[in-house]
Parts: C-alpha cells; structure tokens; sequence
C-alpha cells in the first residue's frame, strides 16, 4: 500500500452522497486506492489498521444485504468498529425527523454514518446537518455511488481501461439509482454510454449528459464492451409503465442473439439479485456469472477505499482547527 | 379621527395612468383629494417625499390557514405579514383545515378579520364540499355571506362534469371560479419540475402539460357555461399561450402568476431545498422567461402571492415528504421591484397594475384598486430604493427561498380604511 499514505486530501468533501458530485480525479483516485486493498482480502490476516478506534454505523431504513454486509466487511477488514442500525418502517423511530436522527447520531460521536433511505436526498440532508462523515448507501431514486463506483472498478479490472469504452444500461433507468450513479461517473471517466430500454422507463432530459438512447435493443448493444443490467420489478407504480413482465422480456431480455450484437469479449454486470428469464436467460447468466462474482468481491475493496480516503477529511478538519468534539 | 396629508410623494394611479407628484388627503376612510399643496385644518402631516404613493395593494391568493391549522398561521399573524408586505386586502383561500364550504365557515373569517385593525380579508368559498369534487358546496348561501370568488385551489376539480355544473351555478350568483389546474394523474407523487432536474434528484417530476390540460378544459368549460373563469398560479409558457388563445376567442378568463415563477427557475431547488419545493413547482428558464414576458406584454392579468406558510417540521423534513408552497405576502413587493421594474423591463405603473386595480376588478371589490378621489383610503406607501434582506418574517411562517438575500423596495406606510397600520416600515399596533 505504499503510494496510499501520501494521499493528501484528494475528495473535496467530507461526505459520498453521488457520483454526481465526484470529480474525475476523485474517482480515479477512489479506484486506485481500491486497487490496493484487493490484495488484503488474499492474506490469512484480512486486516489492516487504519481505521482503528474509529466507529462507522450503518443505519438502513431499507433492507439490504449485499451493501450492508459489504460495508460492515470493509469497516472490519479496516479495524474499525462498525454498528448496524435497520429501521423498518413499522418502528416508530421511521417516523423521527431528520434533524432529531440526525442529532441522536451527532451525540453518538461516529465518524462514518452509512446511509441506506427509500427516499431520495436524504443522506444529503443528514450531510449537512452532522460533522460525520454520511455515505450514501442508495437513496430513493436518486444515487448509490458506491455500487457504481464497484462497477467501474470491476470494468477496469476486467477491461484494463474505462475511457472510451462502450457501455450499454439496460432496464428500468428511472428507477435505478445503480443506473444513474454508473451513468453520472462512467461519462465523467469518458465511457461511451448507452441506455436501453423502453421509453416509459427512461428519465426525461437525461440526453443531456451526453448519453445515446436505444429502445431496440439489438442496436443499444452493437459493440458493447460492457452491458450493465438495471433490475425490473412490477409494482403498482409501474403498472403506468409496463404491462408486464413477460412482455418486458419479450423485449429486453438478455438473450444469446441479442448479445450476439455486442463485442465477443463483452461482459455483463447486475449488482442485484438476478430475475432469470426475464432481465436475463438463464443459460447467459451462468455463462457471465463470473463477471457478477468479480463485482461482488470488489465491492469490499471499493467500499474500504470510500472509508479510507474520507477518514482523511476528519485530520484535514482538525487541522484546520475546526471543531470536532470528539477527538 | 384626524385628516391625514401625505406630503410630496410621486402619487401612482395604475388605472387610469396618473403619475406625479401630488398630495393626497385622507378623511376618514376615504380619499378626500388628490392634489398640489393641499391645506387642511389640522391634519396630521406626513412627509412622503421621493416615495411612492399607491392605491392599497391587493392579493388574491393568501392562504391564511386559520381555521384548523393554526400552527401555520392564523388570521391575525396572517394579517400582519400582509401589513409589513404593504397590503390593504388580501383573499384568502378555502382550504384550511376546516374547509370554507359554508356560511358559518366565511361568518368566522370576517368575525376574526374584524377582531383587530388591519389589512381587509375577502374569503373564498369552496366549489366543492370539503374540496372533495363530488358534491358542490353552498356556494349560494357562501354568495350572500359575502365570498368574493370560488376554488378549491390545493386541489383541482377532478371531475369534469362536477367543474362544468360549478361554473354555470357560479354564474348565477356572478361569481368567478378560480381554477387550481392540476390534472393530478399526471402530478401524483411528483415533487419538482419533469425534466433533467428530476433526473438528477431521483424525484419524481411535475410535466408542465399537468397544468396546461386542465387550463384547456376549464377555458372549453367557461366558453361552454359563459361562467367567469381565474386561473390560478400560471407556471409555464404552454399555460400562458393556452390563456392567450381563450382570450382571443372570447372566453371571459384571467390569469394569474406568482413572483417566484417570475424570480427563480427549477434550478433554485439546487439539492432538495425544500423551501424551494412548491406547487405548481418551480419551471424552466424558458418558462420563467416566457412568464416575464407576458407580465411585460399584459397577457398575465394579476400577481398573487400564493402564500402558503407551513412549519418547521412540514419543511424540515425529506424532501419529497416536505409539504407544498413558500410564504409570499412580505417578499412580493420586493420581488417585483428587483426582478420587473428596476432591470426597466415592466414600468411601475403596469407593475403595479397586477396588484391594485386588475385583482380588484376581477373580483368586483368595491372601491378598491384605486387612488382617487372617492375611494377607499387603502394606500400603500413605497420606498422603490430601499434594500431589503429578509432574515425572519412576521407570518408564523419562515418556508421561503428568499430569506437571507438581498432585494430592493419596500413598504413604508401603509393604510387600510384611512387608518394607519405600518408607520416606516414598523408594524403600528392597536
């Protein structure tokens, strides 16, 4: 890990809320440092001491279990002490106001507070309102920059480079705060992007990013390096949106012929759970399931490299003799 | 009570054009002269000099809350916001949390409104009972207890056929139906304006064809039933035009805007700022610009508030549970000023217009609107050039994205009935 200690306040905030909000060099700077915490998960010994005595909690008004374990994982592997806080939406503390959560968990002296919220903005509300540093774990509709942050890793990883690289998206863009955290940073590491879907489950104005909109999916793939796949569900809200599943399949599935269009050494990714026969068949997903994995085994390096590079921005801040009552 | 002489100040009448220096005379609750060097025995002399001197400001769309939500607002801190704003009438809104959709209801408005001195309160009527669009409220009886104008507004009425019978029962007792424009299928679960900001937010957005739809039925509904129809709060360009085209055709419609579609575009919710959360929200610099325009062109009839005070909680809070609406009436001068008259794009005298004389004609206030000799002495005197910024306000509520910049113009005195109710900026009590 020898480059990582003469990292000198590279992020500009205290805070992960979105990609969005990531200049280029922040994200690179995030994959590098990843990069070198991958080889702790192959010692006998998966820790290192630079997190220790300080204390991350996760609070999730959401259920979740990939992104939770793989926080709690990455904040162990770093010696931290880690607390877990799941607030269903049956417990009378869902209903507390932002700011009295937010006072409960300034008095608890963390330093990091993992977010996970139905509702979009809601970890930047917590930001602004607690000098801990809030990591955005998905928020509503909004951003879940650290699972995005694992796909570009795992890209990079796999492909060498991200630059250039063609990317297509397909699904339900617009509910998908995967989606739109990998849209926002994949465009500013200069990926080309394509979004595949149909028009009811794109978001309005997103042209705008420099994205190219495919509702055949054939041509959204042509070429393809990489195919990142949204999930689909049918809720009562999408009753507007799609008529079924079975016809969502008909068209976006992830078949042999439709992928076909894409390069030969193409890989895919999905960071939820796989609907088979629907977001993809079920031979394909055997056949890319290695990719997934690979997914899944660096989101605990990305998430320690988050962790790690914020833990700076405390120093940073008692250096400069802000007030942190705690230390 | 004693004459009052406002001395030396550049008198407006945005009505009949008049503009220059003159005095005016008070006497009692009306406007005894308008003139140069008037002498009166007696009266108490107040120097206005480089101010300017207006027929009492009015707006049609406050919602004072009271009664049922009293932690919003009541009427009377409701009242007082409008004095320190500069207004002498205000119309209040029927959605409070008990509906105004019966004569006691409108009884209790005046009754409270006459408790203490300050600026008149014109209460609105329901169309629907509870506002629920499925049965119409006593807007008959509501008529004669002296509601001046019919709504729902905070809802549209849904139901088509339920709108059409409103409009034509209205016109019966001549009165106009204020339309909310809203076709909530489109807005439901929606928070912010549809497009590249929704997008970036993750929120659900409000399409700006939510309001034009039902700006189109409700003018084919008013051509239909010959019926007085107001539109309420216009937020976009398709709106305006659509208004523009009834109007054209011979449809008796008008329109409303409200500063901050005027002042501010989507990009003001920047990230969840929830007292920039409204509806209808806050558009696109297109739709902005297209709402100066037509304020500079008169295709916009009345500037109204749309106060709508809230609490701490109901905006501290996520955003999309953050409740709806910014509180207006203390920041609508000043947004005028700054944002239409000083960068010389509309003349104070048309400004000026859409708050005095345009919303009194169109809901028949009784003379109101206007300075001249004969009408009421509500006045409201202006310093165009004073800089304002606006830490707290005197409503109960504080939700407005406003606070803490900094703006030019605001009310130095103000009178209601002849009675003088802010004294240099300063609430007078009692």
């Amino acid at each position: 890990m020898g480059r990582v200690f003469f990292i000198d306040m590279v992020l500009r905030s205290k805070d992960l809320i979105g990609t969005q909000y990531l200049t280029e060099d922040e994200i690179e700077e995030i994959l590098t440092t990843a990069h070198t915490f991958t080889e702790i998960a192959k010692r006998t010994v998966k820790k290192v001491p630079a997190l220790r005595g300080r204390t991350v909690v996760n609070i999730f008004f959401e259920p979740s279990t990939r992104t939770r374990t793989s926080f709690e994982l990455a904040a162990k592997r770093l010696s931290a002490d880690i607390l877990n806080i799941n607030v269903s939406s049956t417990e009378p503390a869902y209903g507390e106001t932002l700011t009295d959560i937010a006072k409960t968990i300034e008095a608890m002296n963390v330093d990091f507070v993992v977010v996970r919220h139905p509702m979009s903005g809601v970890p930047h509300l917590l930001a602004q309102k607690i000098t801990s540093s809030v990591i955005n774990a998905g928020d509503g509709k909004h951003e879940h920059p650290t699972q995005a942050l694992v796909d570009l890793f795992t890209i990079r990883q796999l492909k060498g480079y991200i630059e250039d690289i063609k990317v297509a998206i397909v699904g339900d863009i617009s509910h998908s705060r995967e989606a739109k955290s990998n849209i926002w940073a994949l465009t500013k590491m200069g990926a080309k992007v394509n979004l595949i879907g149909p028009p009811t489950l794109i978001p309005p104005g997103i042209e705008r990013l420099g994205v190219k909109i495919y509702y055949d999916m054939s041509d959204g793939l042509k070429d393809a390096d990489v195919i990142i796949i949204a999930p689909v569900e049918m809720t009562e809200g999408h009753r507007y949106l799609l008529p079924s599943l079975r016809e969502y399949a008909r068209f976006y599935c992830l078949t042999r012929d439709r992928l076909n269009n894409a390069n030969d050494d193409c890989i895919v990714l999905h960071s939820g759970i796989l609907k088979r026969g629907i977001e993809i068949d079920p031979i394909i997903a055997e056949e890319v399931y290695d990719d997934i994995i690979h997914q899944i085994e660096n989101g605990t390096a990305v998430r320690m490299s988050v962790l790690y590079l914020l833990s700076f921005m405390h120093k940073s801040k008692l250096n400069n003799g802000e007030s942190r009552k705690k230390e | 009570m004693r004459d009052t002489i406002l001395r030396g100040g550049i008198v407006l009448d945005p009505e009949s054009g008049f503009q220059d220096t003159a005095d005016v005379l008070i006497r009692g609750n009306g406007i005894e002269e308008i003139g140069r060097d008037i002498r009166a025995r007696g009266a108490e002399e107040i120097e206005v000099d480089g101010l300017y001197v207006l027929p009492g400001l009015i707006d049609m769309h406050v919602h004072l809350r009271e009664p049922g939500q009293e932690d919003k607002e009541t009427i009377e801190t409701g009242r007082l916001s409008a004095v320190k704003g500069g207004f002498t009438s205000i119309v209040c809104k029927a959605n409070t949390g008990q509906i105004i959709d019966r004569p006691e209801m409108v009884d209790f408005i005046h009754f409270r409104a006459e408790e203490t001195p300050g600026p008149n309160v014109f209460p609105v009527g329901a169309v629907t009972k509870s506002l629920k669009g499925r049965w119409l409220a006593m807007i008959g009886e509501m008529a004669r207890a002296g509601v001046v104008a019919l709504s729902d507004d905070g809802s549209s009425v849904y139901d088509t056929e339920m709108m059409r019978e409103a409009l034509l029962y209205a016109k019966r007792f001549n009165l106009p139906v204020i339309s909310h424009t809203e076709d909530t299928t489109l807005t439901e679960g929606g928070s912010i304006n549809a497009g590249f900001i929704s997008f970036r937010m993750g929120l659900e957005g409000i399409p700006a064809e939510s309001e034009r739809i039902h700006i189109t039925r409700d003018c084919l509904l008013a051509r239909d039933t010959g019926a007085k129809l107001h539109i309420a709060h216009c937020s976009t360009r398709k709106g305006i035009e659509e208004v523009k085209k009834a109007k054209r055709n011979g449809i008796d419609v008008t329109v409303e805007t409200a500063p901050h579609y005027f002042a501010l575009n989507e990009e003001a919710v920047g990230d969840f700022e929830t007292n920039a959360k409204m509806k209808p929200p806050l558009r696109s610099e297109d739709d902005r610009q297209a709402v100066v325009k037509a304020l500079k062109e008169g295709d916009i009839d009345i500037i109204s508030s749309d106060h709508a005070p809230h609490t701490i909680p109901d905006k501290d809070t996520v955003f999309e549970l953050a409740s709806f609406g910014i509180v207006g009436l203390e920041t609508t001068l000043s947004l005028i000023i700054t944002y239409l008259i000083e960068p010389g794009t509309i003349s104070p005298l048309k400004a000026f217009s859409y708050i005095t004389y345009k919303p009194a004609d169109r809901l028949g206030l009784d003379k109101k609107g206007r300075l001249r000799e004969g009408f009421d002495a509500d006045i409201t005197v202006i310093d165009m050039n004073r800089e304002v910024i606006f830490d707290t306000f005197v409503s109960k509520g504080q939700n407005s994205p406003f606070r803490g910049k900094r703006l030019n113009g605001r009310a130095e005195y103000v009178f209601v009935g002849g009675k003088i109710v802010l004294k240099r900026g300063e609430l007078v009590y009692g």
